[in-house]
């Protein structure tokens, strides 16, 4: 699938409604493809897949490598913009509540507050890292939790 | 049933499987005989007639246990119902056919003549194995075969299985040493430190003897003396106040000396009770996990029936729960106990060296409390095995609803799964309420002896100083030691109740660990190297207690065909296919995978070669990718995807918002069985296996789903060999052959088109499925089965 001299042909661009345009190294043009990450917290930058609007798989991309550069500068800003995982950086405090915990954190895109419907919903993530998933099936990720403040850690570890 | 031409010692256990013996020569089977028994035999036995078969019915007529005796020899069947009855004798012409049969536990011999019945015997079937022997015998005899000859059948060498023990309740205790012992310099370096800690402790007592005696009362009496001698000159007085108060200055030194000592002593006896605390803290902790990481590997290699006949609480409860508390009597109470009887000793012998009659007056209530204990004992361990099983069922209810807890909500049984629930948690409290009875009994009424105890040594005590024997020092410091020598005894009778609960665990959970690997390991070992996947199931029976489950099956399959197991449900074709994964063993016949007998492979190498998809596929908690990947870890992710692709999972996967990171729950909640289906179908294809197993793999989903699924399967079974079992006969279209089971047994074999038109019983079945596709309007043979043949008449669609 991942031919490296097919690959640096392969085009990706915007037409004018702002949808994902692929020409296939076969010359095949798909319009509105999404770039979906297969493993996007063990491998995010290798096994891309682009789909069509139905969920069918046009390609996939073991790694990014081979792509020329512009193409794989535009495909990672794609896939930056379509997926939301704030990074929480810290969490100011957690308010009990029956099952469900109100969660107040600074993340990298800005302060907020949501519900965690129970310890399930907190995973660890490699190492050092967790996922926490909240009511709403948003994710927030913690890159490491020893770079975390006390408190945070100490909060933290009432649910790891 | 006749017609099985099997008979092995091993049919009585079947479970531990098969028994090393071969046939032998007739004539050894009078020798194989216990000895009363041979002489009776030979007793019956005519000059020149030569024994072949001896079998001891355990019932009479009536089926009320007896002592009979039923012995075929070349000549004549002869038998007697119970050792007093008279002796019947048939001459063999007169002997048509023996049949033995077994249900539900009961077995009967059948002698049949050729237009009447001679006579039935009854027996239990745990004598099962004996008859079939005996009519086995019968048979070859009418049939002019040899002794053994045709039948003696190929041995494997596996070992006999060990029947599960069942372990003394005070003796299981004491097997846990095992566990401690791998711990044993930290268990010992706790106990010095609890006895160190101990001994520190008994310091500050015997402080008080030379304090009171030494210091205390001799300045005491200094003063009377002076206050009380009349008629002293003031100089004089003067004087004597003088080296008074030079007595109490030393006196004073000697209590600040005194009391540093003291002060040293609890220090010291405070440090090392901290250290004994952490160290045995650390090491419970450890055994702890130990004790549950034995049991649950040995779980894991328990045979699927053990699976089948435990309820999942109650295991739960015994690795959980039962394995805590033997960890904290290890570790805990076991050192304080050992810790605790040095100290008494130890105070004893001090006690008896300050004065050996108070010692006696102290230790006058020991016996009481020893026979109080001894006592107590059975019934408590008793009341807490109870307590524990009530518990474990409290546990199993808990297993039960929660994963089910779907059909309780649709069933509207909420408030009966609350009444369940409180019913066992009342058999909790009435369990316990017994148990906490006897020990809440036993302790105070130790106390209470300790305080008689005490009485008696004052009385004494006080009797002694009047009569001049002893000083009141020596009864200080007495009285100070005897407080901590009953509350060491004290504390040993609180013991009692852990311990005994200790008991009570350590054999709920050697029920586990005594039980026998479900199929044992081979002796000799064969690598299995690479399996081309040749089976050939060679006269396979197999009993599942006292059923018949297979039944005499033969059948051989080249590498590379697909076979479709057909027949009814209950017709055995699962348990057909646990033989070939070896998740039972044969009770006869043997099953072998490219002509090695497979008893002889090691289990887990084996297995590595088989890949099963289940009706019901279970996803564990984990991401999709290992999920996929669980029957090889090291998978890289290439070969996940590839195996997803194949499996028509990858794209359904790239939906979801993890992909293949994607957390699947206990049964993979958020997946739709479709989905679940072909990702436990990209599992086994990962594995590449050389065999295929696919038990009713279609069968849990609609339609739709199904051909989705069979396109995956189809790339599945490309190439391997395949066993599939499905009541959806259109699965099956791709089969190579199709084998028709019923009880147990093979009735018919062949093509599609060639059962079809033979109008056998897979005519019978297919007709009738077809009927019902044809009324729900769902049935799809035409497009999934492969046309009958032109040449063939079988125009059925």
């Amino acid at each position: 699938m991942n031919d490296k001299a097919s690959v640096a042909s392969l085009r990706l661009y915007y037409d004018a409604f702002g949808h994902l345009v692929l020409v296939t190294p076969d010359g095949q043009t798909t319009t509105d493809v999404v770039p979906v990450r297969a493993f996007p917290f063990s491998t995010p930058d290798q096994w891309i897949s682009l789909c069509d609007q139905s969920g069918r798989e046009i390609l996939c991309l073991t790694d990014l490598d081979g792509l020329a550069p512009e193409t794989r500068t535009l495909l990672q800003a794609e896939l930056a913009q379509r997926e939301f995982i704030p990074h929480i950086l810290r969490i100011l405090r957690v308010v009990e509540g029956g099952g469900s915990d109100q969660w107040f954190v600074t993340t990298d895109r800005g302060d907020d507050s949501f519900e965690l419907p129970g310890e399930d919903n907190i995973r660890r993530m490699g190492d050092d890292g967790a996922l926490i998933i909240d009511a709403h099936g948003i994710r927030y990720r913690i890159a490491s939790v020893q770079k975390l403040d006390a408190l945070s850690r100490r909060i933290l570890r009432q649910y790891l | 049933m006749l017609d099985r031409t099997s008979s092995t010692a091993a049919k009585n256990l079947p479970r531990w499987g098969q028994k090393q013996r071969t046939l032998t020569e007739f004539d050894t089977t009078c020798n194989q005989l216990s000895e009363p028994l041979r002489g009776i035999v030979q007793a019956l036995l005519t000059p020149g007639e030569s024994l072949r078969a001896v079998f001891q019915p355990d019932l009479d007529g009536r089926l009320k246990y007896s002592d009979g005796l039923v012995v075929l020899t070349d000549r004549r069947l002869l038998a007697r119902e119970s050792p007093d009855a008279k002796l019947v004798a048939w001459p063999l012409a007169q002997v048509e056919r023996l049949l033995a049969r077994d249900r539900g536990g009961l077995g009967t011999l059948e002698a049949l003549g050729t237009n009447t019945r001679l006579h039935c015997w009854y027996h239990t079937v745990s004598r099962a194995g004996a008859a079939r022997d005996l009519a086995d015998a019968f048979q070859r005899l009418a049939t002019g075969q040899g002794p053994g000859g045709a039948n003696a059948r190929e041995e494997v060498l596996v070992p006999e299985g060990e029947k599960p023990a069942t372990p003394a309740n005070v003796r299981s205790i004491f097997r846990l040493f095992r566990f401690a012992r791998a711990h044993i310099a930290a268990l010992v370096l706790g106990l010095l430190l609890t006895l160190g800690s101990t001994a520190a402790g008994l310091v500050p007592p015997y402080l008080t003897w030379p304090l009171v005696d030494k210091v205390l009362e001799p300045y005491q009496d200094h003063v009377k003396q002076v206050r009380a001698t009349p008629g002293m000159s003031d100089r004089e007085h003067a004087a004597r106040m003088r080296s008074l108060e030079q007595e109490g200055q030393v006196g004073l030194h000697r209590v600040g000396f005194y009391l540093l000592a003291f002060a040293a002593a609890s220090l010291l006896a405070w440090a090392f009770g901290w250290a004994q605390g952490w160290v045995l803290a650390r090491v419970s902790e450890r055994i702890s996990a130990d004790l549950r990481d034995t049991t649950y590997a040995h779980l894991q290699k328990l045979s699927l029936e053990f699976f089948g006949t435990k309820r999942t609480g109650d295991l739960v409860a015994r690795i959980s729960s039962d394995t805590d508390r033997i960890c904290s009597f290890l570790s805990d109470t076991l050192v304080d106990f050992i810790a605790d009887v040095l100290m008494i000793m130890g105070t004893a012998v001090v006690l008896i060296s300050i004065d050996p009659i108070l010692a006696a007056a102290t230790l006058c209530t020991f016996p009481i409390i020893a026979w109080l204990t001894v006592h107590l004992r059975d019934r408590l361990t008793h009341g807490f095995l109870h307590g524990s099983r009530a518990w474990a069922e409290m546990t199993s209810i808990l297993a039960d609803t929660v994963p089910g807890i779907r059909v309780v909500k649709a069933f509207a049984q909420e408030k009966r799964e609350v009444e369940r629930f409180k019913a066992s948690n009342r058999r909790i409290i009435a369990a316990n309420d017994r148990v906490n009875k006897l020990w809440t009994f036993f302790w105070p009424a130790v106390a209470l002896l300790t305080q008689i105890g005490l009485l008696v040594v004052w009385a004494i005590g006080a009797w002694e100083v009047f009569s001049g024997r002893i000083t009141v020092g020596v009864l200080v410091a007495f009285l100070a030691y005897i407080g901590r020598f009953y509350a060491r005894l004290e504390s040993m009778s609180r013991m009692l109740s852990s311990t005994q609960r200790a008991a009570a665990s350590s054999q709920r959970l050697f029920e586990i660990l005594d039980r026998p690997p479900g199929v044992p390991e081979p002796v000799h070992p064969t690598d299995p190297g690479k399996v081309r996947g040749g089976i050939e199931l060679r006269d396979v029976s197999f009993r599942f207690g006292s059923r018949q489950v297979i039944d005499g099956v033969s059948v051989e399959v080249k590498p590379g065909e697909m076979i479709g197991l057909v027949g009814t449900t209950g017709a055995g074709k699962s348990t057909l296919v646990n033989l070939v994964c070896r998740f039972y063993d044969v009770s006869e016949g043997a099953v072998l995978v490219d002509g090695t007998d497979i008893r002889s492979f090691p289990i887990s190498e084996y297995r590595r070669h088989i890949g099963i998809v289940l009706q019901d596929p279970f996803l564990f908690w984990g991401t999709i990718a290992e999920n996929i990947a669980y029957g090889k870890p090291e998978a890289a992710r290439a070969e996940i995807v590839a195996a997803a692709r194949a499996a028509r999972a990858h794209e359904f996967i790239l939906q979801l918002s993890d992909g293949y990171d994607s957390m699947v729950g206990e049964r993979g909640h958020t997946l739709s069985g479709g989905e679940r289906q072909r990702i436990s179908i990209a599992r086994a294809l990962l594995i590449n296996p050389s065999i295929l197993i696919l038990d009713e793999a279609t069968s849990s989903v609609d339609t739709q789903t199904e051909r989705e699924i069979q396109e995956a399967l189809d790339n599945l079974v490309r190439g391997r060999t395949t066993i599939a079992i499905a009541h959806r006969l259109s699965t099956l279209h791709k089969a190579d052959r199709l084998v028709v089971l019923e009880h147990g047994r093979i009735v018919e074999m062949g093509q599609h088109a060639d059962l079809l038109s033979a109008g056998g019983r897979y005519a019978q079945l297919y007709q009738a499925q077809m009927l019902l596709g044809q009324a729900r309007g769902s049935f799809e043979a035409p497009r999934e089965l492969p046309p009958p043949r032109p040449d063939r008449s079988g125009g059925v669609v």
